[in-house]
């Protein structure tokens, strides 16, 4: 009996504004002396209402919807950056939550150094990192320019550092949110060979994205979200049919 | 062997995260140190300077009696600065790092955590100058600098529940900076640094017990052997205050962790 490598169960999230925000200490001071002490308004909006699907290991996954619908929220509820108010998340497998590329990259520091500094925020050992070092640096492309300081690179250069990080650690699930939506087209077409690459590897990848055709080419499932919930969850084809849909 | 303390469930320390808090601490040093002699002659110059408008000062126009004075400066504004540096730099770590909080599932106990230990780092290399100082005005060192080692250890666990705090408070309470600079500068002046126990009033002296570190700067000036020696009450007051603010650091943490990255 396999598990699941992902699965949310009646996951609903909200999410506070504060109105009259109470963010000040001279306010809050005062307040408390003319006995005048007022909490923060708050209003909750909810963002996903019922949320549940189960991906299994190995699979490759497209997540499509309308801007602000919630998908990131799903991927940094799956990651543990936030947490459902109500429902279960489980995940079984190391996650590699790619957000954004080259996150933590500091411009005073060498692309070598930001290589151990941004794998180690995405929580690799010392160990693993020295030992897909030359992977790493190969794949970018970058040659010396490694013992530069980043922020003598191109856009292009620390895109290709960044993706080159995220696709050489070793976890079981990763999760891209539109990262491929920078660099240019030869650049792209390099990271999908090795996206695919690394689903051929028995990885289990979740993408976030706006391309229908992406989804199409290369995902086998694809699940669309709206209205707080799945509004499909199913074949990339039919997926990307209906997420063309929505926008005629 | 994994060493784990998860007081609350919550790995306080980030020993699970080791290799990430060491790097976020390298990369402080680097980028402070890059330009070498500069970056850390810097760290030292400000409170040297400092000792010195204030020896100017109280020695000479304050006439105040004491020995060896500029020692007496240097021993307790060098820790002083280390204090108040984790705590000012805490205090906006996790709000600066908001981009990565939001990002990645990272622990924001290791970004004050990260200050507090290369604001240490930076002290620890300005301690050799003050025992020349020392050596050099004629003070001789004993065994009683030992004690450094456990008032230091106190006082490092103190700066960082401090910063934790404040990094914590300051996503709510936006003007805090300004007002921790206000508190920062009357604790000052109400801790044994410019002065000793003994020079103050009878009836004041109970104000170091009140201060959470007033017991571990006047171990610092008794371990350079500038003043008297502290008794076991001291030591047990130095040690319950340094519990109570890990405590409260550590209960805030737990209250805050799971919303932290939607609030800030």
């Amino acid at each position: 009996m396999t598990h699941a490598a992902i699965e949310l169960k009646g996951v609903r999230k909200t999410f506070k504004m504060r109105i009259e925000r109470q963010d000040s200490v001279k306010r809050m001071l005062a307040q408390i002396i003319t006995f005048n002490y007022k909490r923060s308004k708050v209003e909750t909006r909810e963002i996903l209402r019922n949320v549940s699907f189960r991906i299994m290991p190995g699979e490759f996954v497209g997540i499509m919807g309308r801007n602000g619908v919630g998908k990131s929220t799903i991927l940094k509820m799956i990651s543990g950056i936030y947490h459902p108010n109500e429902g279960a998340i489980h995940v079984h497998g190391r996650v590699a939550p790619l957000l954004e590329l080259g996150a933590g990259f500091n411009e005073e520091l060498t692309g070598l150094d930001n290589i151990f500094l941004n794998a180690a925020i995405l929580g690799y050992s010392r160990q693993q990192t020295q030992s897909r070092l030359q992977e790493v640096i190969e794949f970018s492309e970058l040659h010396d320019h490694i013992h530069r300081p980043v922020k003598n690179y191109s856009s292009g250069m620390l895109v290709r550092l960044g993706f080159s990080i995220a696709a050489h650690l070793d976890a079981p699930i990763l999760l891209f949110d539109e990262i491929l939506a920078v660099g240019d087209a030869g650049f792209q077409n390099k990271c999908l060979q090795k996206i695919r690459d690394l689903h051929a590897q028995g990885r289990t990848i979740v993408l976030i994205t706006h391309s229908a055709d992406e989804v199409e080419r290369h995902c086998q499932r694809c699940i669309l979200i709206d209205n707080g919930g799945v509004s499909f969850d199913g074949s990339a084809t039919e997926g990307a049919r209906r997420y063309r849909e929505m926008f005629q | 062997m994994t060493l784990r303390f998860r007081p609350l469930g919550i790995d306080i320390f980030c020993l699970e995260r080791k290799f990430l808090a060491f790097n976020l601490i390298r990369r402080n040093l680097k980028i402070k140190y890059r330009h070498s002699i500069g970056g850390m002659l810097w760290t030292f110059l400000i409170p040297a300077a400092s000792a010195l408008v204030y020896f100017a000062v109280f020695k000479f126009v304050m006439r105040v009696q004491h020995e060896h004075y500029l020692t007496l400066l240097m021993a307790g504004l060098l820790p002083w600065t280390f204090f108040q540096t984790s705590v000012m730099n805490g205090l906006e770590s996790i709000v600066g790092n908001r981009p990565l909080i939001n990002k990645v599932p990272v622990p924001p106990q290791v970004f004050p955590l990260t200050e507090t230990v290369t604001g240490f780092v930076n002290f620890a290399l300005g301690l050799p100058i003050v025992a020349i100082l020392a050596l050099a005005s004629g003070l001789s060192l004993s065994w009683s600098l030992l004690t450094l080692i456990p008032l230091l250890a106190l006082l490092l666990i103190q700066a960082y529940s401090l910063s934790l705090l404040t990094g914590l408070a300051f996503v709510y309470l936006r003007d805090l900076k300004h007002a921790l600079g206000i508190v920062l500068q009357t604790w000052f002046y109400a801790t044994p640094i410019i002065y000793t126990q003994d020079m103050m009033p009878e009836k004041m002296r109970a104000l170091v017990a009140i201060n959470p570190v007033g017991m571990i700067f006047q171990g610092i000036q008794s371990a350079w052997g500038l003043a008297a020696p502290l008794t076991m009450e001291n030591w047990l007051t130095a040690v319950g205050w340094t519990l109570a603010l890990f405590g409260a650091a550590l209960w805030l943490l737990k209250t805050e962790l799971l919303e932290l990255a939607e609030d800030l």
